[in-house]
């Protein structure tokens, strides 16, 4: 199967735009962020089956691209969050809550465990739904949540920790 | 009370859920206006972005059908390179490079013999009569052109090339005479229109805002 990346750009290019958005909080990041996800998915193209949503692994594959970015730019010091006009958001926090999450995860957390954060807090997936996109268990998402809770508790609000 | 989750609600939207699940998160959206307002914003977002351009790097990774450029003639430019000795191929990053989030525009050179088109690699022979290929590959840029430095120092912009996410040949090929020394290719991109003199200065060092890999074949002692 090969996909054509104009047509899946067409049909999924907002979801994963309005993603970088929530994560990068940057235009031109976000922007140059989305391209890249597509421009990888279009390298890969031989690869993919027809068996999983495109939607699913775009969602997988924009988070992964995004935590590089971020982590890019705490490696450079960079402080690049903007003022973005005020839109209503889908996300489950709103801007500032996000950022604050982010620098509490990305401080010591593994790749895995970053994503299993933003998937349940940022998205609001369950642990079994988030498990699905990891690989593994509720259970094991569970856990990793409640590790990371414990590590950032000093630097997070009470009510963002509360057990979901 | 536990919601839908983002991803969920594109999927609802898009029609990509199971028909149990999508009745479900729809009995869901009845009753929550929290969710309600996070489909509403998607639904905005999803206008807002049908009204913007396809960015020119997507096109460019499309199917021909898609592109909107005119045929490219090919033509021929006389090149000072290296001449019956060995040759050194140095490629990767130009030394002053600003880094490109994510993946990077590259260049490589080919050549041109009996059997096709092949790659060049270190140590070989390349000599007058020789027909050099370049590909190149221009990732997420917007706008993209070719150059070249022989020994004299002096740099020789070939013009603006097409965008593609592979690699693809140059335009144009380059045959090599006879004179001895060093030549080299660069790939200057950027995410705006650029002219001839900000290739120049981009290959030396002065624009930050413009990206340049560059190529080289050059002379060895035996």
């Amino acid at each position: 199967m090969s996909l054509d990346t104009a047509d899946l750009y067409r049909r999924y290019g907002d979801m994963v735009l309005s993603r970088c958005r929530t994560l990068l909080h940057n235009e031109a990041d976000a922007q140059d962020a989305a391209q890249a996800v597509f421009l990888q998915v279009h390298r890969a193209r031989d690869q993919f089956r027809g068996d999983a949503k495109p939607s699913t692994w775009l969602w997988k594959a924009t988070t992964h691209t995004c935590l590089n970015w971020l982590r890019t730019r705490r490696r450079r010091r960079e402080d690049a969050v903007e003022e973005l006009p005020w839109a209503p958001t889908d996300a489950m926090l709103d801007p500032v809550e996000v950022q604050n999450l982010l620098d509490a995860v990305l401080e010591g957390e593994d790749e895995r465990t970053q994503m299993a954060v933003i998937y349940h807090f940022v998205d609001g997936m369950t642990h079994d739904e988030a498990g699905e996109l990891l690989g593994l268990g509720g259970a094991a998402v569970r856990k990793r949540i409640a590790g990371f809770r414990e590590r950032a508790r000093a630097r997070l609000p009470a009510d963002l920790m509360e057990a979901t | 009370m536990s919601h839908l989750s983002t991803l969920a609600l594109h999927q609802l939207r898009l029609g990509e859920l199971a028909s149990d699940d999508a009745a479900a998160a729809e009995a869901h959206l009845a009753a929550c206006e929290r969710c309600r307002r996070r489909a509403d914003a998607q639904q905005a977002q999803r206008a807002a972005f049908e009204a913007a351009p396809v960015p020119p790097a997507i096109l460019a990774a499309s199917a021909p059908a898609n592109r909107p450029w005119p045929r490219w003639i090919a033509s021929v430019v006389a090149v000072a390179a290296a001449a019956m000795i060995g040759v050194s191929l140095a490629w990767g990053p130009h030394p002053e490079t600003t880094r490109i989030k994510g993946d990077m525009p590259e260049i490589e050179l080919w050549v041109r013999s009996d059997a096709g088109v092949r790659v060049v690699h270190a140590g070989e022979k390349l000599g007058p009569g020789d027909v050099v290929q370049v590909k190149y590959a221009t990732d997420g840029a917007a706008y993209a052109i070719l150059a070249g430095r022989d020994q004299t120092g002096e740099i020789e912009v070939y013009g603006e090339v097409p965008l593609h996410a592979d690699l693809a040949e140059a335009p144009f090929a380059l045959t090599l005479d006879g004179t001895p020394g060093t030549q080299e290719f660069f790939l200057v991109t950027g995410r705006d229109r650029f002219d001839a003199d900000a290739a120049r200065a981009a290959i030396r060092g002065e624009r930050e805002d413009l990206d340049v890999r560059d190529v080289s074949v050059g002379k060895e002692p035996w």
